[in-house]
């Protein structure tokens, strides 16, 4: 055996291996690629002959982008740009990937966060109620829980489930200026729960929102969407918006092929009005509201166990145990129907949940072939109601500061489960930037926040019988009020006209996580006109959720044969010891633009984290140091004046406690062409690729094969600002899974071949 | 409380990221001490400031109206006209936007004329023939009241405020507060050709309107033809 062998047989060795291997994989791409590609700015020179000749391939493609902004937008544009708010600077050392509006409307997308499916790094599964989850170079736990996610200036992470509903919490599209996805830790600007990345929904000023806009949206299904929105002038300095989202969905069906019941609504409505003060001091108020109702499923099938009374038994499902009894005694699994507990136990009157099955299963290995199906459906609601303020402004001394404050109020009903509870947040926060020299510029800010919880709980009625009955998900009400206190500060160095250094830190004091420090530090080193390469390291936090602290999960109920029989409830407590995720991650990147037309984008990564919140067998939640490392490679070429070609690919691999897990896809694909037919045509096709992933669950974890999907399109545009578009996704077969809730079960939902239509009226 | 138990839990750890980052910090430090001492005044600044420069220059052009006594002959083009030297790639950046974009003047494709320093003989020529647009970079001979004399069809750029408010340019470029402005003298939006849309008088952080007189009274175009300046109404 070669040494190497026994050198990375050491799981701390083989950490530093893997790393220094992809460092050294990458150092010698990168390099040969940038040495070997010929300088195309000079090159242009010569073919051209022309004053543009002078730009590099980046600068022209800013200019692009420029000249698409309206004149107030141009005089946004800071001169000196500051690492870490200026996402679309090239030299920026981070992988950073902007979705426009007509990245979501062209490609016949209904809302922003199925946008998320195109950027590389990024897996987005639709699960029940046509909810939508995002994650972002994951490896452990809930998918939704290890990146922060803001939307029109407000945090929207829950603090219960550590994630956001970002169907609920979503805009129209037409008041969005652009998503930005951020991938990797920002720690000393963004902070705790910035872990793998940041989406960060920016709207746009309503005085760009001025007349009417509307979209419709509507499926094959019965699904439909609209947004209206209206925005106009108060007076010379101010503008407003108003608008208004209804959704209604039509009904999904289960894996099983029984209706989801998800069918439902969407109502929203929303307001901004900017106010400028003066001369570079601003102010807008912006607030919304939101109802959803629908219904959700949770599958019983499984959910009353028999235990026997023999050493080292283990609980098998009372459907088996049932099935067993009919077995002839001498059957080593013969089961004796003495022991089995008596019907009037668990289900006392005819009319009960557990006399009324909704179907069968098929299990060809019990005596009976199959066995009785149980669904249990309820309301889910969703309400919630936000306002926020942002004052900014720039001093004489150039002193650019804004303060922003948020009020934000969620009640969230899972009927399924019976748990209900409502958040109250507050947060005010204050940000700053000023060069300090010729080659610095600093960044600073303070925050605070609060939240508040009002949790209730019910016991559903499959589960109302036994002594004591408990709820599915019950919560210790000893902690419902939370603070968190954060200050930053960052320098931003011009070290030559080739290198930039950002070097920061967060400091935290949160009820959730403690204090921390958060140290971050990237550069980047612009090689020639058409080659930047990255690094970066960053310690970030991410503290646990109350659901996986506070909550207990209760999950089926075991019929004990012993002492002549006793139901008792099988539960899996949070563990409030429960300490932050703490993570160093270290990342790589290369941009190169040949020409104004192609840009090509190579990022690379290595997370080393210490108590990663998994699920557990014997309790709900435990903390494991993990690994994840990969990398994602984009694509953005306009191939021509008519034809552009977007594609990515992603790799990531993840273990916990040195074994490899799935719960996050090993590779990723996708490719967009737009091809624009004529003037008023464009086609449009994008194929998405997922390798397979696991589930995590209490006790039932699945597998989600790996599926392509196709979408293709069509985008007439009859007239300047419509867009009419005919899509149909999801070509290449019927149905197929993308996800289901870990933890409760709930029966994932298929996602089914539609056919769509959208009209779309710009302002 | 978690503040206290967690303090010290951490401390350790927070201890070392702290050794680290302040050893990479010196380390930079010195590094960036002896970069500075060498190294001159990063241009990246200045290529930016040229950039959003030339890219407010061509949506104005889209903002003014030229009538046709001020346009060149049905099958000449409209000519916009840089005269000066410069490194920053704003020539460099307008030509660019010019040719990407197509940009038109009153329907018609813009010719685009750049003249260094060294050939102002034909840049005279050149504005004798007339132009529609002329910007005139900082180190240039010429002045806007030279310009007017030459041609008077021509709206005239120019970076600084005294651009405006002491040699009588139409618009001019400031850097304020880390963002590029414009000041625009009030007779570019009386006068009638070339006039620029009074959309923009809204736009109070982004425009610095002159008054006609200015500081220092009436210079500029001879014998202009002025109208009441009028704000838009609100929009609906």
């Amino acid at each position: 055996m070669s040494s190497a062998f026994f050198i990375s047989g050491h799981p701390r060795f083989d950490r530093i291996f893997r790393f220094g291997y992809i460092v050294r994989l990458c150092s010698l791409v990168f390099f040969a690629l940038a040495y070997l590609l010929p300088n195309p700015a000079r090159a242009q020179n010569n073919k051209d002959g022309n004053r543009t000749s002078g730009l590099s391939p980046f600068e022209q493609a800013e200019l692009l982008r420029l000249i698409d902004l309206d004149i107030r937008n141009l005089s946004k544009i800071p001169v000196q740009g500051v690492l870490g708010y200026d996402q679309e600077y090239w030299r920026n050392p981070a992988s950073v990937h902007v979705i426009r509006p007509e990245d979501i409307t062209l490609n016949g997308y209904l809302n922003s966060v199925e946008a998320l499916r195109g950027v590389p790094g990024m897996h987005v599964t639709r699960g029940l109620a046509y909810d939508n989850f995002a994650s972002m170079r994951n490896f452990s736990g809930f998918s939704t829980q290890k990146f922060l996610g803001k939307i029109g200036g407000r945090e929207v992470s829950q603090l219960m489930l550590g994630s956001a509903n970002y169907s609920v919490d979503d805009y129209p599209i037409a008041v969005i200026d652009r998503i930005e996805v951020i991938r990797g830790p920002g720690a000393s600007i963004w902070g705790t729960n910035a872990v793998n990345g940041v989406i960060n929904l920016v709207t746009k000023h309503s005085g760009d929102t001025q007349g009417d806009s509307f979209r419709m949206v509507m499926q094959d299904n019965g699904t439909f969407m609209g947004d209206y929105v209206h925005g106009g002038q108060i007076s010379e300095d101010s503008f407003y918006r108003v608008w208004a989202r209804n959704q209604e969905y039509a009904e999904g069906t289960l894996n099983s092929g029984l209706p989801a019941r998800d069918d439902g609504y969407l109502r929203k409505t929303g307001f901004r009005i900017d106010k400028e003060l003066g001369s570079d001091l601003n102010l807008y108020v912006a607030g919304g509201f939101a109802t959803r109702r629908l219904e959700h499923v949770l599958d019983f099938s499984n959910r009353l166990f028999y235990l026997e009374n023999s050493v080292g038994a283990n609980p098998v499902p009372l459907a088996f145990a049932q099935q067993l009894s009919t077995l002839p005694v001498a059957h080593p699994s013969y089961v004796d129907p003495l022991t089995l507990p008596p019907p009037s136990s668990y289900s006392p009157a005819a009319a009960t949940f557990w006399s009324s099955p909704n179907g069968l299963i098929s299990y060809p290995s019990l005596p009976g072939g199959q066995i009785s199906r149980y669904e249990y459906y309820d309301v889910m609601k969703n309400d919630s109601a936000n306002l926020v303020g942002k004052l900014e402004g720039i001093t004489n001394q150039d002193l650019e500061w804004s303060v922003t404050g948020f009020a934000d109020y969620s009640d969230i009903y899972m009927g399924h489960l019976g748990f209900e509870w409502e958040q109250t947040q507050y947060d005010l926060s204050f940000d700053a930037n000023r060069p300090v020299g010729d080659f610095h510029r600093l960044s600073f800010g303070l925050s605070a926040q609060r939240t508040e919880l009002d949790v209730a709980t019910r016991v559903i009625e499959p589960f109302q019988f036994g002594f004591p009955q408990v709820p599915i998900l019950d919560y210790d009400q000893a902690y419902t009020s939370f603070d968190r206190f954060n200050a930053y500060l960052q320098d931003s160095i011009t070290l030559s006209d080739q290198l930039l250094l950002s070097i920061g830190a967060k400091f935290e004091e949160n009820d959730l996580a403690g204090f921390g420090f958060q140290p971050g530090m990237r550069t980047s080193w612009m090689a020639n006109e058409s080659n930047v390469f990255w690094a970066g390291y960053s310690k970030a936090h991410r503290q646990p959720s109350l659901r996986e602290r506070y909550t207990t999960l209760t999950p089926y109920k075991v019929w004990s044969s012993s002492g002549g029989g006793a139901w008792f409830n099988q539960s899996y407590p949070g563990d409030s010891t429960l300490d932050r995720e703490e993570m160093d991650a270290y990342e790589l990147g290369w941009r190169v633009r040949p020409n104004k037309d192609l840009l090509v984008e190579l990022s690379t990564y290595y997370y080393d984290t210490k108590n990663a919140v998994r699920a557990a067998r014997n309790s709900a939640y435990e903390a494991k140091n993990a690994e994840a490392y990969g990398g994602e490679l984009s694509v953005d070429w306009r191939v021509s004046g008519i034809w552009r070609l977007r594609g990515g690919y992603s790799q990531a691999r993840g273990k916990v406690e040195g074994v490899r897990v799935y719960d996050f896809p090993e590779n990723t694909a996708s490719l967009s062409s737009h091809f624009k037919y004529s003037d008023q045509i464009t086609l449009v096709q994008n194929l998405f690729y997922s390798g397979k992933t696991d589930i995590p669950s209490d006790y039932n974890p699945i597998t989600i094969p790996s599926h392509l999907r196709l979408d293709l399109g069509v985008v007439w545009e009859p007239k300047e600002g419509w867009e009419i578009g005919v899509f149909g996704r999801d070509l290449l077969e019927r149905h197929h899974l993308e996800t289901m809730y870990p933890g409760v079960d709930v029966e994932p939902a298929r996602v089914e071949r539609t056919f769509l239509i959208s009209i779309t009226k710009d302002f | 409380m978690s503040f206290f138990t967690s303090r010290f839990k951490h401390k350790l750890r927070a201890r070392r990221s702290f050794v680290l980052l302040g050893g990479l910090a010196l380390l930079l430090g010195f590094g960036t001490s002896s970069l500075q001492a060498q190294a001159p005044k990063a241009s990246e600044e200045e290529r930016r400031t040229a950039r959003v420069q030339a890219t407010y220059l061509s949506h104005l052009v889209n903002f003014t109206r030229w009538e046709k006594r001020h346009l060149p002959a049905e099958n000449e083009s409209p000519k916009i006209v840089v005269v000066g030297n410069e490194n920053r790639g704003f020539v460099d950046s307008l030509a660019f936007l010019i040719r990407q974009n197509a940009l038109r003047i009153e329907g018609q494709l813009v010719k685009f004329e750049y003249f260094e320093n060294s050939r102002k003989a034909e840049a005279r020529e050149m504005l004798g023939k007339g132009c529609q647009l002329v910007y005139i970079l900082p180190n240039s001979s010429f002045t806007p009241r030279e310009i007017n004399d030459l041609t008077e069809s021509a709206v005239v750029f120019g970076e600084g405020r005294g651009f405006v408010t002491d040699k009588g340019g139409d618009v001019s470029f400031v850097t304020v507060r880390n963002r590029v402005k414009l000041v625009v003298s009030e007779k570019y939006f009386r006068r009638t050709s070339p006039k620029l849309s009074s959309k923009l008088v809204n736009l109070k952080s982004v425009v610095e309107i002159i008054p006609s007189g200015g500081p220092q009274g009436p210079r500029g175009r001879k014998g202009v033809d002025t109208a009441p300046l009028q704000q838009p109404p609100p929009s609906r």
